[in-house]
This record gives structure tokens, sequence and C-alpha cells, in this order.
């Protein structure tokens, strides 16, 4: 059989499509620097769904409330606001791995959940910017750069996962 | 970010003649005068409305092509379970009878099903329009996705490989439940991390990951439990829904694999893990939920009383099926998640408390539905004399439709589904039973020629039973 990413269907398959709708809302969002794109309503909502995705991987949620069963069930009930929550552990993996990403730790004082939340927070005031504005605001290159190098890793995983 | 724009140009033209295909395709091959329930239009309006909102270039512009025709290639499934969903393909008056129970049960919440095939041999149901906004959500903006899907909509599949086998047409009521977990979520999963927040905890006690990873499992760890539960509150349903007929069915659908499995299949989108409970498990927990020992006891008297006590087998058999729990484990794959080797250990350290809290916790469960659905419960309720009565036609060869009444040994009074669905599982067990002890060189055609006749029976008075009520309905009305 010849594997084919399109057609193949599965789990793995969705994850797949779902960061592919993610890395082309990116794409777009980078060629507005061009001029060359007009974002629209699906645009926006893509990017904050990566900026949610993003942050409900790398960033660490008050652990301290898990100290009773009481707290378990508060935690518990919150909802996450991807489904892709179990590819947690690749995404936080794939972004220490990101050679751009690890340059530009090291060339900081904050550390690597503090470095992340800004990742995601110029991406979110990005989105709320040009939306705003009716107008593009400049593009933060290197923070798309980062975030789509590491959706790139991610989609090359769950291709591979895909025929399992 | 290197852009493919030539691939992505040539794959968006083969998904806009995708779209068209699938148009045409919908247009040549359902013909709606032919849905077994109503609600397939419901669905195929949803399907013809999102082809032809995708059909506009501007709602397209900002669609990545990939996407767009990864999309239409899963709309396919779709549309092919609505074609499935005729009459040609399901049986009408069984599907209508449990129409009629999911309206009581979950239409007046605007919930609909409708019933379709799965080549497997099993019973499944899918959230159908919950499925499809999942997918759209890569194409679609959310306000549009509401807009256009707004109805709840459930995808019952029936095993077309058994659409003869009428008593396993009780599992659909364990269907009903899946939906009414989904539609009850919220209050579901309070009553639930109530009785295994303690457990829970003293797992997350026993993690030494980092706090991120440490929550995701423990979050992956109460999604098992919900879809643990998720089945047995629908095997609560099939058993106060169908009776007996569900347990026999329950413990066909058992039949090869180890009844001591609990087992877990684990995915990247947490509500999307599959797990199932042990087999004796959740027999035992039928047996709880209804009194099966004094339904067979007052059954083998009726039995006795029409001097048919050849028919006894199927009731010994059911009496020896064992009920041990005590081997139960867990197994979780698939095994190149790097987290089905942390959780399966520790929910076996945790197995007999999580079982003691399901039996809890459907205790507290059943009570709620008897309170809530009390006439449906009454509706669906079995009778031993009617199914001694039927059970009795059946072995004389006559279609199980009426009861017999002093006054009217011939025409007596209708037969009930329920009633129907039980004397046909017990009698179809007893021939199960029987052939083993007949000879091999007879038993491939008589096996074939017994079972058929007893669907053939069943189905037919099922159909007689279904005009029967609904001319006694309409002759009240008039």
């Amino acid at each position: 059989m010849i594997q084919d990413v399109l057609s193949i269907t599965g789990e793995y398959a969705d994850l797949w499509d779902y960061l592919k709708s993610l890395s082309h809302a990116l794409e777009r969002a980078n060629a507005t620097k061009n001029q060359s794109v007009e974002l629209c309503d699906l645009d926006y909502e893509r990017l904050i769904e990566l900026a949610d995705f993003f942050e409900d991987s790398c960033v660490p949620k008050t652990i301290d409330r898990l100290d009773s069963p009481e707290s378990l069930i508060s935690l518990l009930s919150e909802k996450t606001s991807s489904h892709f929550t179990s590819s947690i552990i690749d995404f936080k993996d794939r972004l220490k791995e990101n050679s751009e990403f690890k340059s530009w730790l090291q060339n900081s004082k904050v550390g690597f959940e503090k470095k992340a939340s800004r990742l995601t927070e110029t991406l979110r005031e990005w989105g709320k910017e040009s939306k705003r504005e009716h107008f593009p605001a400049a593009v933060p290159e290197k923070e798309f750069r980062i975030f789509y190098e590491v959706l790139t890793d991610l989609m090359n995983d769950a291709q591979i996962k895909m025929y399992q | 970010m290197n852009s493919t724009v030539d691939e992505s140009n040539v794959v968006y033209t083969k998904s806009l003649s995708l779209i068209e295909k699938t148009k045409t395709k919908i247009g040549q091959n359902i013909d709606q005068q032919f849905f077994a329930t109503p609600s397939s239009e419901i669905s195929l309006k949803i399907l013809t409305n999102i082809l032809n909102e995708i059909s506009d270039p501007d709602v397209l512009k900002p669609v990545a092509p990939h996407s767009l025709y990864k999309f239409l290639i899963r709309l396919q499934d779709f549309v092919q379970d609505i074609e499935l969903s005729t009459s040609a393909h399901i049986a009408w008056p069984i599907v209508a009878y449990w129409d009629n129970i999911w309206f009581s049960f979950l239409g007046k919440d605007n919930v609909h099903v409708f019933y379709s095939l799965t080549r497997e041999h099993n019973y499944s149901i899918s959230q159908y329009s919950q499925r499809l906004k999942l997918y759209l959500k890569n194409i679609m903006c959310q306000e549009d996705i509401d807009r256009i899907v707004c109805d709840d909509i459930y995808c019952l599949s029936l095993a077309s490989i058994e659409d003869d086998n009428i008593p396993l047409y009780a599992n659909i009521a364990h269907e009903f439940g899946h939906a009414l977990f989904n539609n009850r979520r919220l209050q579901i999963e309070t009553i639930l991390i109530k009785h295994f927040a303690t457990i829970i905890f003293s797992i997350s006690n026993e993690l030494k990951q980092d706090e991120t990873v440490r929550l995701k499992i423990i979050k992956r760890i109460h999604h098992i439990l919900l879809r643990l539960a998720s089945e047995l509150l629908s095997d609560l349903i099939g058993a106060l829904f169908a009776g007996p007929a569900f347990y026999l069915s329950l413990y066909e659908m058992g039949w090869g694999g180890s009844k001591h499995l609990w087992s877990v299949k684990l995915s990247p989108n947490d509500e999307n893990i599959r797990s199932h409970p042990g087999f004796n498990f959740r027999l035992g927990c039928i047996r709880n939920i209804i009194d099966m020992k004094d339904f067979f006891q007052n059954l083998r008297d009726e039995i006795k009383r029409l001097n048919m006590e050849h028919l006894y087998s199927a009731l010994d058999f059911i009496d020896d099926i064992p009920e041990g729990t005590e081997e139960d484990r867990v197994k979780i794959h698939p095994e190149l998640d790097k987290e089905s080797q942390i959780i399966q250990p520790l929910l076996n350290k945790y197995l007999h408390e999580i079982k003691r809290e399901y039996e809890l916790f459907l205790k507290e469960y059943d009570e709620i539905i008897r309170r809530e659905y009390a006439p449906i419960i009454e509706m669906t309720s079995v009778n031993p004399h009617n199914v001694a009565e039927l059970m009795l036609r059946l072995d004389k060869k006559i279609l199980p439709n009426i009861i017999p009444t002093p006054a009217e040994p011939l025409l007596g009074t209708p037969a009930r589904f329920q009633d129907i669905l039980v004397a046909s599982s017990l009698y179809r067990f007893n021939l199960l039973l029987k052939q083993k002890s007949d000879s091999d060189e007879h038993i491939t055609k008589s096996a074939f020629n017994s079972l058929s006749r007893v669907e053939r029976l069943t189905m037919k008075a099922i159909e007689a039973s279904f005009i029967q009520q609904n001319f006694k309905k309409w002759n009240n009305e008039g």
C-alpha cells in the first residue's frame, strides 16, 4: 500500500490535520508582511487555538492545588481548550529541542516557562492588534518561525504514528 | 516558512471537484422516502448545507487546501452513514420501536438519532453532529459551524452481519445509554468525581513526574474512568430497557475473550479514549440491577405450568455463567503511547477500590433513572408469564405475537416488543445448547434451519406487534 497522508483516517490523522490547519493560519499571518494576504475570522480563531494549545502544553498549572481530594475535584472540572491534550510532552520536548528557541533561551536570563509564556503572549497580542486595527501589525518573525518549526516537527511525528 | 504554492493549488482544485462529486452522489444515491426513521432527513440537510457553504470561494479563502481535502474524504463516511439508513438496510419495525423509546428518553431535549449499519460485528453509537463540528473546526469559524450544525444528532450503527439476529437488538438500549451519558455529562461527571476523588488523589501522590506531566496523567486517568463509567451506565440503561435480553446479548458479545480484562485504548485526543470494563464485572452489575433471580424463578414456574420443562436448559445455562472478578486486570495500549506503562500499574493497584466505587455509582444512578424515567421502565418491563407463552409458541413454530387468554386462546392480546425480544433470546439459547448434543454431520444444517426460523418468526412477530400497537393508538384516538 502506498502511504497517503491525505486519505488516511484515524486519531493521528486527525491530529495531523489539526496541526496543519494551525500551521496554515500561521503561514497566512506571516504572509501579511508582504500585504499579499488579508486575514479572516478563521485565521484569528486558529491563531488563538494555537496559543491555547501551546499554553496548555508548556505553561505549568499551579499544582499546589492538588493538595487534597477536594482540590482535585475543582482541577478536574476545568476544561482544557484543545482536544489534543496528550501531545503535551511532545510539544514541550519539541520546543526544548528547537535550535532557535534554545539559543534565544541561552541569551536570556529568564527560564523555559517564562520564555514559553512570552512566546504565547506575543502571538496573542499580534492577533488582537491586527484584528482591532483591521491592518496587520509588524510580524514577530522569530516567534512565528519557532511556532512554525515546532508545528512541523509535531506534524512529522503524527505522520509516522498514523501508519503504526 | 517555505510555501508549497503549486501543490496547494492542485489539492484545492481536486477538493472543489470532490465537493461537486459528493453533491451529485447525495442526489443520486439517497432517496429520502425510504429513510427508516425521520432523523436521517435532518442529518442529510446538514450535510447539504455544509456542501453548499463550502462551495463559496470566499468561505474557502482562509482554508488550508490539504485540510479541506481531508475533510471531504472524511465527509464520505458521513454520507455513507445516511445512505445506509434506509429501510432497505434497516429493519424498520425494530428501529421504530426503539425510536419511540428514544423520543421519550432524549427526544424531548431535542436530541435526535438515526440508524445505520456498520460492517463490524458490533453495535455502536457516535455523536454524528459533534464529530462533524470537530472536523469542521479546521476549515470553518465557530460562528458558521454553530449556524449550520445546530441540531444534536447521533448515528446508531447496527451490526450488518447480525441484521437477522434479532435478540442482539437489545444492544440498542445500551447504545442509548452512551447518548444519555453525553447529554448529562456535567451531572454524571460531578457524581463520578465525588466517588473517585480519593482514589485519583492517592494515584497522583504516587506520580514522580514534573508538574505539567503529572497533571496531564491525572487528567488522562480521569478520562479513562469516565469512559469506563459510560460503558457501565450504558449497561444500566440496557438492563433497565431490555432486561434479560440485554444480559444475554452482552454475554454473547463477550464470547471468546478474557472475561477479566479491563481494556483501555489511549488516544492523542483524550475525549477519544476507549475503555471497557471486564465482562464478568459488567454481567455482575446487571444482575444487581435487574432482579434476575426473581425473574427466572417466575419464568421457571410459568414454563412448568405449560409442561415445557425442556426449555429449562437456557435458564440452567444462565445460572452457571461464571461471576468471579478476582482475576480482573487492566491492560492499556497502544504501547507507543509513553504513558500507557505509567498508568497501567497504577490502575491495577487500585482496581479493587475502583470497582467498589463503580458499584456505588451505579446504585446511585439506578435510583435517578428509575425516578426520572419511570414511565419508560414501566413500558419496557418484562412479564415472565408472557415470555413463557411466547417461548411455547416459538417451540410450536407459531408466530410469537399473541399472548393467549382463557377467553381468547386464539386471538388473545397482542404481545409486546420487549416480551418477544426476551422470549426469542431465551429460546434461541435453548437451540444453541441443543445443537451441541446433536451429531456433527447434522449440526450445520439443523443449526442454520432452526436459528433462521426463530429469527424469521421473531421479526414477523415484532412487525405484527408494532402494527397492532399503532392500530390500537390510532383506534383510541379515533
